[in-house]
């Protein structure tokens, strides 16, 4: 009964260190643009590293070319990451739309961030018609879905 | 199964079954919040999974939890039949929202707080499985198990509520929300819950039916 308890206890350990430890990169899956523009500045990330940055594709900056798609990551505080793919787009990727890209900056090129994955991050509000904003804000309470910017 | 009163149950599920897939074709309208489509169709199966194994893990620890308290058997037989439809439904849950990410955000999995939490899960629903299979019917793989099925329920909150208080890929929580109304279209809603009955539905059926069998084990 002692080694049942023992063992339970050593696993239930285990499982909250593999957890906390776990989360402590997943609970920052990624970095908004204006947190990317201060501490990559401050030294608070590498250069060099290989990391997320999330926010919303500003409207108007896709620039599509034969060799790829460049489009700037904006956020609520006007940060600016400026970012480079040549990969497959998903479906949703659109202007205004939340996007997660990963990547690591080239600051050689002007601190053009070089994508290799995109992900679309879209809100949780879901309706039959398209709403004007003041319709979406009556419902939902906010003016546009959680998963966009205007 | 004894009684033959059973006999329409299944048949009964099976055409609610069509006919909820149905509604889901022919009546339930695309998303045009945020271009989504008729991608949002996966929800009706993604949502209505989650949820499931969410209350079925939260009923049979708490069934765990009696056993125990009190050691009778017959707790312990029941919380094990319902943990075994939380950890299909866990699996489900899963599974159908890899197939959502990789239509809407255009991955399979990303290992954000969501994802990993739900994971995590799941696993824990397993490692109850392997260990009650592993002790047979002794009291330590009874006891083992019950005070991993009691964890897994603690894991719960953590899962749901994991949107807010971590930064993840996967969206906010449309219903549960912490303020406000359901972001949600009623025709929709409605929907959603004829899926979540559907398959609360087959959840119960699958509890009774392991209860109604063999004893042993």
């Amino acid at each position: 009964m002692k080694r049942t308890i023992y063992s339970l206890s050593l696993a239930f350990i285990a499982i909250v260190w593999l957890v906390f430890s776990g989360l402590k990169e997943a609970s920052l899956f990624f970095y908004f643009p204006i947190e990317v523009n201060t501490e990559i500045k401050t030294g608070e990330i590498e250069p060099q590293a290989r990391i997320r940055i999330g926010g919303f594709v500003s409207p108007g900056s896709i620039e599509t070319s034969e060799e790829g798609v460049l489009f700037t990551l904006t956020d609520d505080e006007n940060g600016l990451v400026e970012v480079w793919y040549t990969g497959i787009l998903p479906d949703m990727f659109a202007e205004g739309q939340g996007a997660v890209v990963e990547g690591v900056f080239d600051n050689d090129i002007d601190w053009i961030f070089f994508a290799d994955a995109i992900f679309v991050k879209h809100g949780e509000e879901y309706s039959k018609e398209h709403l004007d904003k003041s319709e979406m804000k009556e419902k939902f309470g906010s003016g546009i879905p959680s998963g966009t910017i205007e | 199964m004894k009684n033959q009163s059973k006999k329409w149950i299944l048949p009964a599920w099976f055409i609610t079954l069509i006919l909820v897939d149905f509604g889901i074709l022919y009546w339930s309208p695309p998303d045009a919040a945020q271009n989504m489509g008729t991608r949002v169709y996966m929800m009706y199966m993604h949502v209505p999974f989650a949820w499931t194994s969410f209350l079925m893990t939260v009923l049979g620890a708490l069934a765990a939890g009696i056993y125990l308290w009190k050691k009778e058997n017959d707790w312990e037989r029941t919380s094990r039949a319902i943990i075994e439809v939380a950890a299909v439904a866990a699996f489900l849950t899963l599974m159908t929202g890899s197939v959502w990410g990789k239509i809407t955000w255009g991955t399979w999995w990303v290992w954000d707080a969501r994802l990993t939490t739900m994971l995590i899960l799941f696993l824990l629903l397993c490692a109850y499985l392997i260990v009650r299979d592993m002790y047979g019917s002794s009291y330590e793989g009874k006891k083992t198990g019950s005070i991993i099925a009691v964890i897994a329920a603690l894991n719960v909150p953590i899962v749901h509520l994991s949107v807010n208080y971590w930064r993840t890929l996967h969206q906010g929580s449309t219903i549960f929300r912490q303020e406000g109304p359901p972001k949600i279209d009623s025709d929709m809603f409605v929907i959603l819950l004829a899926c979540f009955g559907v398959v609360l539905w087959w959840a119960f059926s699958c509890v009774k039916l392991r209860l109604s069998g063999s004893k042993n084990g």
